[in-house]
């Protein structure tokens, strides 16, 4: 495929995905991994010092397979992470686990890119469905909003660990939902608790992306809102900074704020350690403001709030609030990271993307629908001058006008109007051989528990042979596949061969078929080796042919359905339903 | 098939399979359904119309189960015949509501939606009658714009009643 076809298409893929970046980024085909390199560069040293041998493994591999698959992807950004093969099985079964939590509440095993699931999770309206991020709730305003979100957050962590409590009790693998590339929603082995202290990571980090933090990063100043700024009715002042992007990208300058938390979920953990053995103690100094005369400020103050302006706010003293505690209007008590934090801020999701805002709070919509009205105005003006004609068009204008029938072979034939099929056998007696070279290209997946984006191209050459309005061909197919989550490398797919048959309708001008055979993976996946077969069928319900010569025909089938399915019989299957559109050049002889 | 007039339709359609999300499964079945109705002016070939319909579809909870989702779609749109009144290619969009909400909106938010039939079949049944199929179309609804929006997308299968006056 051409680059800028290439890029056109991840273009059209990234206007879907955005939504996954919501707090420090998950790793996938569009977002740095950055809750995986915190966490990995947080908790190495202490996986590695660990005593794991007692640790149990799963008797599936599949979470191995898995992990070696999407590993690579997710150390990427991190260079200093040590190779699988330095690590233990149960050191690695027990990172996997931490980083399967680690991601588990940005996506709950789903695509990074199935909007009707991240909605769900990320839009939820409930203040806990924020403080699991370190955000604002809805009804969080002011300052004071702050400390109810911070409160709501340390909840939130202290829920956690009282689960994460009660599995040790039970130490035990249970299997999470997790989702892969072409396999769709797959359930893998974790251990319950590096899992939850994933999770319980994943907020005290998420503390260091959405909270605006002193320079050092040790004292917050605000808690940012993340609903009410892709819901269009934020007001800063009431509700404050909308979430930012740019402090979700750990490549970003933020390196203080990425180390540290980095330091806080490494001393997150042995706290967890500690409090899984019944002392608490050191959890809840994480909690607390650090002491004066504390040496190692990784222990305190995880989510410390400026102690000056609580201490207004407790006092009810206004004076001393106006003074201390950080607003707008005293840009935030001079934060190092305001600028940045104001450098992507989440706003309406369409707006976002079409930069257009539809929100009633925002009013009309702006250069999104001037853009794609100049666009359609363009379209009609080059139609009108018949200087270019997209296929859409063509397809379009052509059924407006009498069609000529597509094989025709003299003058006469093609004078004629359409015929019904009845009529239309004697047209293709006298040319029987046909070859076509044709491209394919789905775009959209029609599932909303899966990633939006099916995006799959290839081509495929076909021949046969035709008698009246029937024919039958043979069928060679490469299809390839763009992956979302891990990576956004075209992957090989599969090679399909196919038989089938067709039949010519309206005068020659319109065609169905049906095509059946095998389908043979042709790469590693992380489950399967290339050269597994399975099977593959394509319905082309109706599409419409032209004549560009005596011997050539266009053909477009403007919307067909191809299920490929190369693996068949197994715990975990790849099966895609794509919905094509298909072009093609035909030779008759 | 192309006669001048008004005409009414009568619609059924359903997403007849998807993708799965569970590695497990070959596809997900009958997942979307919706009817409509659909009044309009014939001139020839030509056609424009107006379309009233209930879109009806499951959505998949994070925690588990499904739930049913319903948007009610008004829109205007043009259609065009050809091959005698064989074929149609019809596009309608217009304004989205949300009927039956899932859980995390409320019902009589407002968006948009848009149709596309590439090209469908007509058969006529008597004089007055037709008989129409559209084996696959396209379509896309969005009833609630803000924040991450609902995007429904959904390749249909449908069949048409058509009375003409």
């Amino acid at each position: 495929m051409s680059r800028p076809v290439l890029t056109l298409l991840l273009s059209l893929s990234l206007l879907l995905a955005p939504a996954a970046a919501r707090a420090y980024s998950i790793g996938s085909g569009f977002t740095t991994s950055c809750h995986e390199v915190v966490t990995f560069s947080g908790l190495i040293d202490l996986v590695e010092a660990a005593d794991t041998s007692t640790l149990k493994l799963p008797e599936s591999d599949v979470w191995r397979r898995v992990a070696a698959e999407v590993g690579p992807a997710l150390r990427a950004t991190n260079p200093d992470a040590p190779p699988p093969s330095d690590l233990t099985d149960q050191q690695n079964f027990l990172m996997w686990s931490v980083i399967v939590g680690v991601r588990a509440p940005d996506v709950e095993g789903h695509s990074v890119s199935d909007l009707a699931a991240l909605r769900e999770i990320q839009a939820d309206p409930s203040n806990d469905g924020q403080y699991l991020h370190a955000l604002r709730g809805t009804s969080d305003d002011g300052v004071e909003g702050d400390l109810v979100a911070i409160d709501g957050t340390k909840r939130i962590l202290r829920e956690v660990m009282a689960r994460a409590r009660m599995a040790k009790d039970r130490p035990r693998i249970i299997k999470v939902p997790f989702y892969l590339d072409f396999y769709g929603k797959m359930q893998v082995d974790v251990a319950e608790l590096a899992y939850l202290l994933g999770r319980a990571a994943h907020t005290l980090q998420d503390s260091y992306a959405h909270m605006l933090r002193s320079d050092d990063g040790v004292t917050v100043f605000h808690v940012s809102n993340y609903l009410e700024a892709i819901n269009g009715t934020l007001s800063e002042s009431r509700d404050g900074l909308a979430h930012s992007d740019s402090l979700d990208d750990c490549t970003r300058p933020i390196d203080v704020l990425t180390g540290r938390a980095a330091a806080v979920t490494d001393a997150l953990a042995r706290a967890s350690k500690a409090y899984l053995d019944g002392d608490e103690a050191p959890f809840e100094k994480g909690l607390a403001p650090c002491q004066p005369n504390e040496t190692d400020l990784t222990t305190c103050s995880w989510i410390d709030y400026n102690p000056s302006c609580a201490a207004a706010l407790a006092d009810g003293d206004e004076a001393a609030e106006e003074k201390q505690c950080c607003r707008g209007d005293n840009a935030y008590c001079g934060s190092k990271w305001l600028p940045i934090f104001r450098e992507a801020q989440s706003k309406p999701y369409l707006e976002a993307v079409f930069g257009c805002s539809v929100s009633p709070a925002r009013g009309r919509c702006q250069n999104g629908a001037r853009g794609l009205f100049a666009a359609l105005a363009l379209a009609a003006l080059r139609r009108r001058r018949g200087a270019r004609v997209s296929a859409a068009c063509l397809m379009l204008s052509g059924l407006a006008s009498q069609p000529a029938p597509a094989k025709a072979s003299s003058r006469e034939i093609a004078d004629r109007a359409p015929s019904p099929a009845s009529a239309a056998a004697p047209l293709w007696k006298n040319e029987p051989y046909f070859v076509e070279l044709e491209g394919h290209l789905s775009v959209f997946s029609d599932a909303p528990d899966t990633s939006m984006i099916n995006l799959t191209t290839g081509y495929a050459l076909r021949g046969g042979y035709r008698w009246g309005p029937w024919g039958v061909l043979g069928h060679i197919e490469r299809n390839y596949w763009l992956p979302t989550e891990y990576s956004t490398a075209l992957a090989s797919g599969v090679l399909n061969l196919g038989v089938g048959g067709e039949f010519f309708f309206a005068g020659g001008f319109a065609r169905s078929s049906v095509t059946i055979g095998p389908s043979i993976l042709l790469f590693d996946t992380a489950l399967h080796d290339a050269g597994r077969t399975g099977f593959f069928f394509d319905v082309r319900p109706i599409g419409v042919r032209y004549p560009l010569h005596e011997h050539i025909v266009i053909a477009l089938d403007p919307l067909t359905v191809a299920y490929v399915q190369p693996i068949v019989f197994d715990e975990n299957i790849i099966r895609l339903v794509e919905y094509r559109t298909v072009l093609g050049v035909e030779a008759v002889f | 098939l192309t006669s001048e007039g008004y005409y009414l339709q009568g619609e059924g359609n359903v997403s007849i399979i998807a993708q799965s999300a569970a590695s497990d499964s070959p596809g997900t079945f009958f997942r979307a359904f919706g009817f409509s109705a659909k009044g309009g002016h014939r001139w020839g070939n030509k056609a424009v119309f107006v379309t009233l319909e209930g879109s009806f579809w499951r959505s998949p909870l994070v925690e588990g189960g499904s739930e049913l989702v319903m948007a009610t779609n008004i829109g205007v749109g043009g259609e065009i015949l050809s091959a005698g009144g064989m074929l149609r290619t019809s596009l309608a969009f217009g304004p989205s509501i949300l009927t039956i909400p899932p859980k995390v909106d409320e019902a009589g938010k407002v968006g948009i939606f848009f149709d596309l039939r590439p090209i469908g079949c007509r058969f006529r049944l008597s004089q007055a009658l037709v008989l129409g199929v559209d084996p696959l179309s396209f379509n896309v609804t969005v009833p609630v714009l803000s924040g991450i929006p609902l995007i429904e997308i959904e390749y249909r299968t449908s069949v048409y009643v058509e009375h003409a006056f």
